[in-house]
């Protein structure tokens, strides 16, 4: 297992309790008295990642859907709250990654601040989040209880960025999907020992109406953009 | 809902079916005024670096604005905004700790403090048109007690008049800046923590009555 050490602590900690573990007041990488052979050249940030299979690191990921809104004049947005990935990934032949997501459509969260009650009478749902990941026309969770994407293949674009092409199941429509992928690095924080964590911001825009959702197009839009960004640990 | 099963039903008499690209947006006609957030459509999140890997983005969800809109000379409208930054939502995982660690974020003096500073506020004094429907617009910004002068990129998105408006205007813009913290004189947790920020929004305001 190769071990890098990009973040080095020093003797100074403070709690970071939703991390998980001890947070560090860390020095300066170049400052810190280490040894010289932990140096390491932080503009290849592949070096030294393992190869490995990897599993989304949940309390560090975020996944965000926007739509546009009123013909497009804002761009509304949406997030999930419970989703997973397992990730394969060699940092030496990235191509040769593969992702499986899963995401779970009733963890919608709207941040409605409204009445939704006063403002939906007739409604049977009780809050926006309920509308949104349960009516048949939205997310129709009860009947659909999981998104998915698995990869099918990966491209890489630049030193750190790529494709990644998959099936993406929505609503029980499989269809393809490419998304625009970034590699941002890795770290090992001391409270994961020696797996290595790594980040990745990832987008694609999807036609929801190609996987069977048409409400309200074009009052609602059509094209929805998914914004993620996260970290995987390496597997034990 | 009702009335949006009507716009719908109006909309789907008059826009081909085939069209699903939005309209492009046009200023003529705008009402120039005093305009509302429409806070049901309304996303004011911020995103630091974590770990210098990954976005770790939080939403605002109590904040309002008022805007004076100057449609025939959109660089001359004004903005105000106030942020409670006692009103988070960071999607965190675990049911049972995510009050607390959003209680932490608005309240520890590391981070939001907001005991201490119970608004985040920001003030336009100027604008300036880059595109046609694109811009700046530069104010004082207020975070931790301290203010000092921002630039956001701005673009306005377009009028909508949903029946249940009325002759209200509703107008949709999307704007965004990066703010580094330590210029207000936060500086914790910087290796875990990015200092850059990145602020952005996107939302509607309604004319006033």
């Amino acid at each position: 297992m190769t071990y890098k050490k990009f973040i080095i602590g020093s003797a100074a900690a403070f709690a970071l309790s939703a991390c998980g573990g001890a947070g560090t007041e860390a020095g300066d990488v170049a400052s810190s008295a280490t040894p010289a052979e932990t140096k390491v050249d932080t503009r290849d940030i592949l070096q030294g990642v393992a190869a490995a299979e990897y599993s989304l690191e949940k309390s560090h990921a975020f996944m965000t859907v926007k739509i546009g809104h009123n013909s497009g004049i804002s761009q509304y947005r949406i997030s999930f709250t419970e989703f997973n990935g397992k990730m394969t990934f060699d940092p030496e032949n990235p191509e040769k990654s593969t992702i499986l997501f899963t995401i779970n459509p009733a963890s919608v969260e709207t941040n409605y601040p409204g009445n939704y009650k006063e403002s939906h009478e007739g409604s049977e749902w009780n809050s926006w989040n309920e509308d949104v990941s349960r009516d048949k026309k939205w997310l129709n969770a009860d009947e659909y209880p999981s998104i998915k994407f698995t990869s099918t293949s990966a491209q890489r674009t630049g030193d750190t960025t790529g494709t990644v092409t998959g099936d993406l199941t929505l609503l029980g429509v499989t269809k393809p999907v490419t998304l625009d992928v970034s590699y941002n690095g890795s770290a090992n924080p001391p409270w994961f020992g020696e797996r290595d964590l790594i980040g990745f911001d990832a987008t694609t825009t999807v036609k929801r109406s190609d996987f069977g959702m048409a409400a309200f197009i074009p009052n609602i839009g059509d094209d929805v953009t998914v914004e993620f960004s996260g970290e995987f640990l390496q597997d034990e | 809902m009702r009335n949006l099963a009507i716009a719908a039903s109006l909309l789907a008499l008059t826009v081909p079916a085939t069209m699903t690209a939005a309209a492009e947006p046009t200023l003529d006609g705008v009402s120039s005024g005093l305009y509302e957030l429409e806070k049901t459509h309304a996303f004011l999140t911020w995103t630091v670096r974590h770990n210098g890997i990954s976005g770790y983005t939080v939403n605002f969800t109590d904040f309002d604005a008022a805007l004076n809109f100057n449609a025939d000379a959109p660089e001359e409208s004004l903005i105000q905004v106030s942020i409670n930054p006692m009103a988070l939502e960071t999607n965190y995982r675990n049911a049972s700790k995510k009050a607390a660690w959003e209680t932490k974020l608005s309240t520890d003096k590391r981070f939001l403090n907001g005991d201490e500073f119970p608004a985040i506020t920001f003030v336009s004094n100027s604008a300036s048109l880059t595109g046609e429907f694109e811009g700046t617009v530069s104010g004082d910004l207020t975070f931790l007690g301290v203010t000092q002068p921002v630039t956001l990129d701005v673009s306005y998105g377009g009028v909508a008049n949903p029946p249940w408006f009325g002759q209200r205007d509703v107008i949709g813009f999307t704007a965004s800046t990066t703010i580094n913290r330590s210029d207000f004189g936060s500086t914790s947790v910087k290796h875990v923590v990015s200092d850059e920020v990145v602020i952005e929004f996107s939302g509607e305001f309604l004319e006033a009555e």
